[in-house]
């Protein structure tokens, strides 16, 4: 089969309420590495409503040429709309490659890309490689519940297409300097096209965000003495983009609803990371914790926890605890 | 209304491991179940059908022994069932179990007003078919959708995108597709569980459905998956930081942590 036709390693920005979202930066970071050993270059595409003017961001960050598809049709992700303007431009630009972020709005589009387009997506890849004989982009993906990684390729169909779940790359530093060139796109819409219609956008309570869902977990226990230093755990967890949980006795204390105990008469738990600050390690506590890593915070360096965890820090957390919030705080804000 | 649910027998992961010394998976003899969040579609199915009559539909594609979690619908309510089965349909991937499932959609005169599927399966969770679906059959569809209302003349969707929700009118005909939030799925009914012994399952193959021999199967399917290997835990990093004051302690912590993307 030949596509020789067939060039660029294609980004689609992520937008929401009329701004980029970071992960597009990350994307297209990822993409300038990839083009790096295809030779293609970086090109992405901004959907959205008077949103022309941030294509100059998404050139900072890596991308040679900026499609801008800008409507007021366009202003809420609408899946049948996206679809149709996104799938006229990119059957006529023919890429190589597409990603996308994989967040309520890309996994939609992706797929449905997939279907109008005629190719395939691997869904919430984590590893990105070019096969160095081929030239194909390795798509790797975990799967079976996390057990297992799968390397998926595309050789019989372009574009070779995958989503990427935000926070899996590095944002690349931003070059105001770097040039790139910004193409407009009519997009061909009527109030037809669109499949929903948008009647309201609700915050949700941060209570929403439950620990058996969450990638990171901001636990407490014992050790934390006041409800002024409790205050910095949710902090500390709203700055990392994690949930609060805690030991048994916080919750019996009503610092936190029972629905945030870990353990065997509370939830089991499996996130990416787990903190547990002034947490002995009782085993009616861990035996509901299954992360990735643990890391953990206790003045007692001979406390249980402290055997279980992958970085182990012998502190006061009364002092602890701001030093290293305000330490995240610079590390984000660099 | 006529509606239509799409469900899919996966593998229970939950009882599945990677063993640590071997690196090989162990399915601790987990059993083949109806996907989880496939029970939230059925329900959101059922309720309509409850508000405006007519009929809820299910279709699997699968080999024959699939059919379990069709009966499995019917005990739960669903009035007919049909297995998409066929050799031929074998190795699909989400483009090319997509494509299938439009084309018995077609077959069964899609004439659908509203298509349920669960969002993602657990055994590979790409969410990708509900939205190729909609998109092969020219419809709109919402993505994981956490509460569907139908108040006698609209359909109301609401789905979470990060922090918030969008509330949605959507235009039928549409395709849903049910997050484990959407509702409570209910238990089958007595009268159910014995329908099912009365149950015909349709069959449709290939030769039943119009479509293109390679749009189907491993040949219809773009993603190939190359290799499969285990998920090796990470390995205890083994950092300990005592006896530094608490501003150092935190400041090195903060640095290790930076460097594993944690932060
Ligand atoms: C049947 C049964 C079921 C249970 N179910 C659960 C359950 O589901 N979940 C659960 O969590 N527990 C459960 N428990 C309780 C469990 O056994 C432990 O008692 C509990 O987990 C201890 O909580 P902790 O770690 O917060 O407190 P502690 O064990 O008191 O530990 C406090 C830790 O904080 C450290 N510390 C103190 N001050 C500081 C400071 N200033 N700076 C730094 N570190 C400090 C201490 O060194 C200590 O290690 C259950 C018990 C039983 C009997
Ligand atoms: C390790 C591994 C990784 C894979 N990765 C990818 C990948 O990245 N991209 C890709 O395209 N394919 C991939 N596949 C193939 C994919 O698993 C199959 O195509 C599968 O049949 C459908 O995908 P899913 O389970 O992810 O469906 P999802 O899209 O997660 O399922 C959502 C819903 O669609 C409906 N549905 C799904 N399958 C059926 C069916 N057979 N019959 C009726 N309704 C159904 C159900 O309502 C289901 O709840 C992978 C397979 C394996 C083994």
């Amino acid at each position: 089969m030949d596509f020789s036709d067939y060039k660029g390693i294609y980004v689609v920005a992520e937008v929401r309420g009329g701004n980029v979202e970071k992960v597009t930066g990350e994307l297209l970071g990822e993409a300038r590495k990839l083009a790096a050993s295809t030779g293609d270059p970086v090109e992405a595409v901004l959907i959205g409503s008077g949103i022309r003017e941030k294509a100059s961001e998404l050139i900072a960050w890596g991308a040679d040429i900026v499609y801008v598809i800008d409507s007021p049709l366009l202003a809420h992700y609408d899946g049948k709309a996206y679809e149709k303007v996104l799938g006229g431009l990119l059957k006529e630009k023919k890429p190589s490659a597409i990603l996308f972020a994989a967040t309520p709005y890309g996994r939609d589009l992706a797929p449905r890309i997939a279907s109008a387009v005629v190719c395939g997506v691997t869904a919430d890849v984590t590893e990105l490689s070019v096969d160095e004989k081929t030239g194909l982009i390795v798509w790797s993906r975990p799967a079976m519940g996390g057990n297992i990684m799968a390397d998926i390729i595309s050789p019989l169909y372009r574009p070779q297409v995958g989503t990427v779940r935000p926070g899996t790359f590095d944002l690349p530093e931003a070059d105001a300097s770097r040039e790139g060139r910004i193409v407009d796109v009519p997009a061909d819409l009527t109030e037809v096209d669109l499949g929903t219609i948008l009647k309201e956008i609700i915050p949700a309570p941060k209570e929403e965000n439950p620990i058996e869902e969450a990638r990171i977990i901001v636990a407490g226990g014992r050790g934390i003495h006041s409800e002024e230093e409790w205050a910095m755990l949710h902090e500390l967890a709203d700055l990392l983009g994690g949930s609060v949980g805690a030991s048994r006795p916080i919750c019996e204390l009503g610092w936190e609803p029972h629905s945030s105990q870990i353990g065997q008469t509370g939830k089991s738990v499996a996130p990416h990371i787990y903190f547990g600050f002034g947490i002995s390690g009782a085993m009616q506590h861990m035996c509901g914790v299954k992360a990735d890593i643990v890391i953990a915070v206790n003045r007692d360096k001979k406390a249980p926890i402290m055997e279980m965890a992958d970085y182990a820090v012998a502190a006061d957390l009364k002092e602890f605890l701001p030093a290293f919030i305000a330490k995240v705080k610079e590390l984000r804000d660099r | 209304m006529k509606i239509l649910v799409c469900v899919k027998q996966v593998v229970d992961t939950s009882k599945m491991e990677v063993d640590p010394n071997t690196g090989r998976l162990n399915r601790n003899g987990a059993n083949s179940i109806l996907n989880p969040c496939d029970r939230n579609a059925l329900e959101a199915a059922l309720r309509l059908k409850s508000q405006t009559g007519g009929t809820v539909t299910v279709i699997t594609m699968g080999p024959p022994q699939a059919g379990a979690v069709l009966l499995e619908a019917v005990s739960m309510g669903a009035d007919d069932v049909y297995l998409i089965t066929d050799r031929a349909f074998g190795g699909a991937d989400t483009l090319a179990t997509s494509y299938t499932l439009a084309a018995a959609v077609r077959k069964l005169g899609n004439d659908f007003d509203l298509i349920f599927c669960g969002e993602e399966s657990i055994d590979s969770n790409t969410a990708q078919v509900g939205p190729e679906v909609a998109a092969m059959l020219g419809i709109a569809d919402v993505s994981a959708a956490v509460d569907f209302q139908w108040d006698g003349e609209k359909a109301v969707v609401t789905r979470q995108v990060g922090e918030g929700r969008e509330v949605l009118e959507l235009k039928l005909p549409a395709l849903v597709t049910a997050s484990p939030a959407l509702n409570t799925p209910r238990y089958p009914s007595v009268q159910g569980i014995l329908r099912k012994y009365e149950t015909e399952i349709h069959q449709l193959t290939s030769a039943d459905l119009d479509v293109e021999p390679d749009r189907i199967g491993l040949k219809g399917s773009p993603t190939q998956v190359r290799g499969i290997r285990p998920v090796v835990p990470p390995k205890k990093e083994n950092l300990k930081i005592e006896d530094q004051s608490p501003a150092d302690a935190a400041a090195q912590l903060a640095d290790a942590l930076a460097k594993v993307h944690v932060i």
